[in-house]
């Protein structure tokens, strides 16, 4: 017999919970007592116990949303149950309707993210941060749960919002008749009040261009996922604040590209970006203001050399950190990037290992990509923008010979650096990747 | 009730301590204790915090099982971890926030400095709105119905660390400390020793226990 779990009721004042994360996938063997999931109601949170055994069968709640007290948020049974039919109106988010009769693959991918729980605690809310700015604990729908609804297409629910709500709503100055509430009936709950903040904001930003720049030309609107909002304002903040200024070299990579495969042929693994990480960490301990932060009034000086790598994922990317670089051989830089990346792709990176970077690699040389610029991602000093190692004719003692030519742009933050300063620094860059043995001793 | 002053402490000792306790009173086997103490410079952040409520990507912090987003611990901060049993005192934890908003505003108020909560922003504020600067935070994780962690009451704590942050989530949110407040309003340890003196006491009054067991511990 299939049990139903519920949102449980914390306190006699609380209406609705946040699922924080789920201790348990679905398909997961479950004991009684053991801890299924963690809600969290004003600042307490609770671990939320299993009181059956059998199988977690089912969960109807993502990590992030909301869900009314009472509602049910998971199923424990046996493997041969079939759940029973779920409840409308559950969720508060709009998709949580949708949601609940998802098809079988799209639960297997349910079950999946849940399950990475352990590691980074949760995929859906703490997505592993992009990038490194300022940012609040708003929340954003997300993009699959585009209605392509217009915002104040719900007058007549506006009044369905908490006190707290209104409140709120009263000293931005925000008219809830032009909220749309993303809760159960069009509840208007404190997060569409932000969307709506934004949306006012972007209104009068662009009031003078043509109307259909701001929900585009058939009107539709995409919501933001939490780590396109996190990309978004950090990159406006850097390219606001950070006078950008870009300088490119072109590195012969035929001989790296021959250490590479002789390392590999030995059984030592290694990518061309290890290489550069490599050779960046040298040339930044020979050139160490580009490693380094303005902070308005003074220089942040770094001591260690933390590079981070660019790693693109579905919706935007993570910059997982090396630590210590100046302190890494080769062979350790190679195997921390390998762990590093590789988990940030399954999603399971833990802010630590974000967090901290001096100085950042971004390569697209995978896709073919000649030559490009990045923006630094403050506070950070710069950037270096890698593209692809391409075949190209070289003149060499006046003869034309074929070379494996690689571009880096360095992208530096002109009130730290200036340009001599960058050019020397990517002389010493190319030197040492034209020259790889030295990477090795 | 046991209270016990570790000092200052680090945060992955208490924590250890925490759990050990938590699973004690809630088998039954270990008294309500409350532990006070400070911890080495820390950020610690909710399980369901905001990793870009860290503003300086040079800090890490701890990730832990309480409500509430990034906040910092340090020297001259009171910390209060106190493990509760909450089955026994009505079950409520929006009633257990109040209480230690309670707590905190009494204490405050014995050393001359008025502090108030604000709706919808637990933790413990001093000044008006839109001059509001927070004072104390509160977080608290619930095993079985037993608290750990709790509040973080700014005594001399270094305000400076806050502003790599945005404490609890809010964008610009303004901290402040009793030292700030009024100097030399009275040290870490007298202040502790209130804490100590008025916690029990409030406890039963605001969450009374409905069991005997309370009383038969009671020293």
């Amino acid at each position: 017999m299939p049990t139903e779990i519920t949102m449980p009721k914390l306190s006699d004042t609380m209406t609705e919970g946040r699922l924080i994360s789920w201790k348990k996938s679905v398909g997961e063997k479950v004991e009684r007592g053991d801890i299924l999931a963690e809600v969290e109601t004003d600042k307490a949170n609770m671990e939320l116990e299993s009181f059956s055994s059998g199988i977690l069968l089912e969960t109807r709640v993502k990590p992030g949303d909301m869900a009314v007290v009472g509602t049910v948020i998971a199923i424990v049974g046996e493997a041969g149950d079939a759940a029973p039919a779920p409840e409308k109106k559950t969720v508060l988010p709009p998709a949580g309707a949708e949601n609940e009769q998802l098809p079988p693959a799209e639960q297997v991918r349910k079950g999946e993210e849940s399950g990475m729980s352990e590691g980074l605690s949760k995929t859906e809310r703490p997505q592993p941060e992009p990038v490194t700015g300022a940012m609040d604990k708003e929340e954003f729908p997300e993009p699959e749960k585009t209605t392509g609804e217009p915002v104040g297409s719900a007058p007549a629910e506006a009044e369905k919002a908490s006190p707290m709500v209104r409140r709120l709503a009263r000293e931005q100055g925000i008219d809830l008749m032009l909220v749309k509430g993303s809760g159960p009936d069009g509840r208007i709950l404190q997060e569409d009040l932000e969307k709506q903040v934004k949306v006012e904001v972007k209104v009068e930003e662009k009031a003078s261009e043509p109307e259909q720049s701001i929900s585009g030309v058939q009107g539709a609107e995409q919501p933001l996922s939490r780590m396109r909002t996190a990309i978004a304002r950090t990159v406006s903040r850097a390219w606001q604040e950070i006078p950008h200024f870009t300088v490119t070299f072109a590195i012969d990579m035929s001989e790296a590209e021959e250490v590479r495969r002789e390392l590999k042929e030995s059984g030592k693994p290694l990518s061309i970006n290890d290489l550069i990480i490599k050779a960046a960490t040298s040339a930044l301990v020979e050139f160490p203001q580009l490693n380094n932060s303005f902070a308005g009034d003074r220089i942040a000086v770094n001591s260690d050399i933390n590079i981070g790598q660019a790693v693109g994922l579905e919706d935007g990317l993570v910059v997982p950190v090396i630590r210590g670089c100046q302190g890494l051989s080769l062979k350790e830089i190679a195997a921390r990037s390998r762990e590093l990346i590789s988990r940030a792709k399954e999603g399971k990176i833990s802010e630590a290992e974000l967090g901290g970077g001096t100085f950042t690699i971004s390569n697209l040389g995978m896709f073919g990509v000649e030559e490009f610029m990045a923006v630094i991602q403050p506070p950070q000093g710069a950037i270096l923008a890698v593209g692809a190692i391409m075949d190209e004719a070289v003149v060499q003692n006046g003869s034309i010979a074929a070379a494996r030519i690689m571009r880096v742009t360095l992208s530096a933050d002109h009130r730290l650096i200036d340009g001599a300063y960058a050019a020397r620094f990517l002389q010493e860059l190319k030197r040492v990747l034209e020259n790889p043995v030295t990477m090795l001793m | 009730m046991i209270i016990k002053n570790l000092g200052l402490i680090d945060f992955n000792e208490a924590y250890a301590l925490q759990e050990q306790l938590v699973a004690g009173v809630a088998a039954g086997t270990e008294d309500e204790t409350l532990l006070l103490l400070e911890h080495p410079p820390v950020y610690t952040i909710g399980s369901g915090g905001f990793v870009g409520n860290i503003l300086d990507p040079s800090i890490s912090a701890v990730r832990i099982n309480r409500g509430g987003d990034v906040t910092y611990h340090g020297p001259g901060q009171l910390v209060g971890y106190p493990i509760i049993n909450l089955a026994r005192r009505g079950r409520d934890l929006h009633r257990y926030l109040r209480f230690l908003e309670e707590l905190i505003i009494r204490i405050t108020a014995d050393f001359g400095v008025a502090a108030q909560r604000v709706s919808g922003r637990t933790g413990v504020w001093t000044g008006s709105p839109p001059a509001l600067a927070k004072l104390a935070s509160i977080g608290v994780g619930v095993r079985r119905w037993v608290t750990m962690h709790g509040f973080g009451l700014n005594v001399t704590t270094d305000l400076s660390k806050f502003s790599r942050i945005n404490p609890c989530g809010f964008i610009d949110c303004p901290v402040t400390s009793m030292f700030v407040e009024r100097a030399g309003v009275g040290s870490l340890d007298e202040i502790r020793e209130c804490v100590a003196l008025r916690f029990e006491m409030l406890l039963d009054d605001l969450l009374p226990s409905d069991s005997g067991d309370i009383i038969k511990t009671r020293r």
